[in-house]
């Protein structure tokens, strides 16, 4: 499936040679409906057996094919999206195409990875096509700005992700997840591992964009291309997690019980910090940065519950939060295609100028703020009850689960900061009527479907996610409930 | 920083990349001290010099560059001393010669065939990992050219 999606992206390269510049959209269009066909048939072929191939680097399990599922299906959406978002891109429209189908492989690859080696060079492979995607505008200042950080910080996260790799390997002697599952008692004792431990958990932190780690995402998240950052927001996002679940409670479950409170820490954290940094906002892009970091923050709480029904949570989260997040952005696209911002002010009176564009974005905001009975609400719901039930082992979760509804109450407060301004902002600038082209149209009634859908009947996707994480956290995965020490 | 001319400087990094390989040859690493005399004392400081010649970085710059040389004395002791004294106080040192099963001769052939059996798929990923990058480049170089012109 990989290898479609990688060959695909070349062939969009190969394909830009005989196309004259101004037809380039089709590609996209092109791009968009092959990777939709490998999402269906590559699924379809792929859903019965797991297994592991390439002397165990490579996994295939209900985990690796929720995401697999997950990243193709942004991976669309993106593309569609940027067919929306040609014009602000001066040159190289196809190159995006297939830089973006490069990211998508990578994430698969990622969502694979049962090996340390294999989990770097798939990350590696996402953020370097993101070095590129990031600085995509060079006429604006603020896009090389955005290249130009993520290429610093993330060069230093992988720096520490290399050298925990290397810490981890001299300790333990290989770099296997399952490997390491089998040695984990005796590594636990070992500081060398333990602080390559540590090592990966920084660069994958940076990935995720949580507390400490999150210095970038603000600014990269404004200066990008906005297609560019939405598969920013949930691939970059969704492939760090998925590493973080396998590598935590794949290989090393017991180390993970014992750092529970670093992670709780880490998860509050990041949700105050990206909440209350958001309330100032006046830009659209900025915000979704900050609201990325709170968002890091309550995935990390389902993680840092050290249970199935937290790591159920995660999963479905993501899947909600990519839904909304897409919408918000393809929302974003269109608005910038009239007025090449997205200051907060460019949304007064969107309700007038275009209800649907401005229904969607109240559904998808909605959606993050976590109001019922939309998708956002049961992935809070399903944290929050994932938490309070670890509180009854360990009581310090009932303090998280505070700071979980603190962080939503905030976050009610500045997503419909963007409603008001959009229905009761004032008159809009200009009257003209955004319209809106059949791509972001699909791309938008596909997230909205999504968010109503998944908010109305989330036991579809909760089935998926129970089994996806069945496979890493068996039932017996209660022995691994964290114990106060 | 004390050299105006940026080909010299270039030239001094092969210098030390050449004493960054002998370090790795004398800690019988043979295969990444060769490698890193082809490739990066072969190959990179060459393409550096040939970036440097080819933009127009080869004048020296008129003005006069910061030249301090105690600050960086003291930093490169100071750098010195840390790396020594953990060397020095390492456990670890010991903690790893004494484990046996760390006793692989890491050999060429052993490399070559890890690459192309065990690690193929990494192998791949980064030959795609390359091209993005490659394609990349082009594309942000290509931006520019046109932003000027």
């Amino acid at each position: 499936m990989e290898l479609a999606v990688g060959l695909l992206g070349l062939a969009v390269l190969l394909a830009d040679l005989w196309i004259a510049p101004a037809s380039r959209r089709i590609l996209g269009w092109g791009a968009a409906a092959v990777l939709t066909c490998v999402l269906v048939f590559g699924l379809g072929s792929l859903a019965p057996q797991s297994g592991m191939g390439f002397s165990g680097l490579y996994v295939v399990d209900p985990l690796a094919r929720f995401f697999k599922a997950f990243f193709l299906l942004s991976g669309v959406v993106v593309l569609l999206m940027t067919v929306e978002y040609a014009d602000q891109l001066a040159v190289g429209l196809s190159e995006f195409f297939a830089l973006t189908l490069f990211a998508v492989t990578g994430m698969l690859f990622a969502a694979s990875a049962n090996d340390l080696t294999m989990m770097f060079v798939s990350l590696e492979l996402i953020t370097v096509t993101f070095y590129v995607l990031n600085s995509f505008q060079r006429g604006k200042l603020a896009s090389i700005e955005a290249g130009v950080k993520y290429l610093i910080l993330g060069a230093l996260a992988s720096a520490f992700m290399v050298f925990g790799i290397a810490l981890i390997f001299g300790s333990a002697n290989t770099t296997q997840f399952s490997e390491l599952a089998l040695r984990q008692r005796e590594l636990s004792g070992s500081r060398i591992f333990l602080t390559g431990l540590t090592l990966v958990l920084v660069g994958l932190g940076f990935k995720i964009a949580a507390f400490p780690f999150h210095g970038w995402a603000p600014d990269v998240y404004q200066g990008s291309p906005a297609p560019a950052t939405a598969l920013l927001a949930i691939g970059s996002k969704a492939a760090g997690f998925v590493l973080l679940l396998r590598l935590l409670f794949g290989a090393v479950p017991e180390i993970t019980a014992e750092w529970h409170r670093l992670l709780g820490a880490l998860a509050v954290l990041s949700l105050l910090y990206g909440s209350l940094c958001a309330i100032p906002q006046r830009s659209v892009k900025r915000l979704m940065g900050y609201s990325s970091i709170a968002n890091a923050g309550y995935l990390l709480l389902g993680v840092a519950v050290v249970s199935p029904a937290g790591s159920v949570a995660v999963l479905y989260y993501l899947g909600a939060y990519c839904f909304a997040v897409l919408a918000v952005f393809t929302v974003l696209c269109v608005m910038m295609n009239s007025s090449d911002t997205d200051d907060m002010a460019d949304f007064a009176g969107l309700g007038m100028r275009s209800p649907v564009l401005a229904g969607v974005m109240t559904l998808a905001l909605a959606s993050l703020a976590g109001v019922p009975p939309l998708a956002g609400f049961i992935g809070k719901f399903l944290i929050l009850r994932a938490v309070i039930a670890a509180g009854a082992t360990h009581p310090g979760y009932y303090g998280l689960a505070a700071v979980a509804v603190i962080g939503a109450v905030i976050s009610l407060y500045y997503y419909f900061g963007i409603v008001r301004m959009m229905y009761w902002g004032g008159e809009p600038l200009e009257r003209l009527a955004i319209s809106v082209t059949p791509g972001a149209g699909i791309a938008l009634l596909l997230c909205v479907a999504g968010i109503v859908y998944l908010g109305i009947a989330p036991n579809g996707l909760l089935q998926l996610s129970a089994d996806a994480v069945a496979g890493i956290q068996p039932a017996a995965a209660s022995a691994f409930k964290p114990t106060g020490h | 920083m004390s050299l105006r001319n940026l080909v010299h400087s270039a030239l001094c990094l092969a210098v030390s990349l050449v004493g960054l390989a002998l370090i790795y040859l004398g800690l019988d690493a043979e295969f990444i001290g060769w490698i890193q005399i082809l490739v990066y004392v072969g190959a990179v400081s060459i393409l550096i010099v040939f970036a440097i010649l080819l933009t127009r970085g080869t004048e020296a710059p008129a003005g006069r560059i910061t030249f301090a040389p105690w600050s960086g004395l003291i930093i490169a002791g100071a750098v010195f001393a840390t790396l020594a004294w953990t060397v020095i106080k390492s456990k670890a040192l010991t903690e790893i010669t004494g484990n046996p099963s760390l006793d692989v001769s890491f050999v060429v052939k052993n490399i070559g065939g890890k690459l192309v059996a065990e690690y193929v798929l990494p192998l791949q990923v980064m030959g795609l990992l390359l091209t993005a990058a490659l394609i990349g480049a082009v594309i942000i170089a290509l931006h520019e050219r046109k932003g000027l012109k």
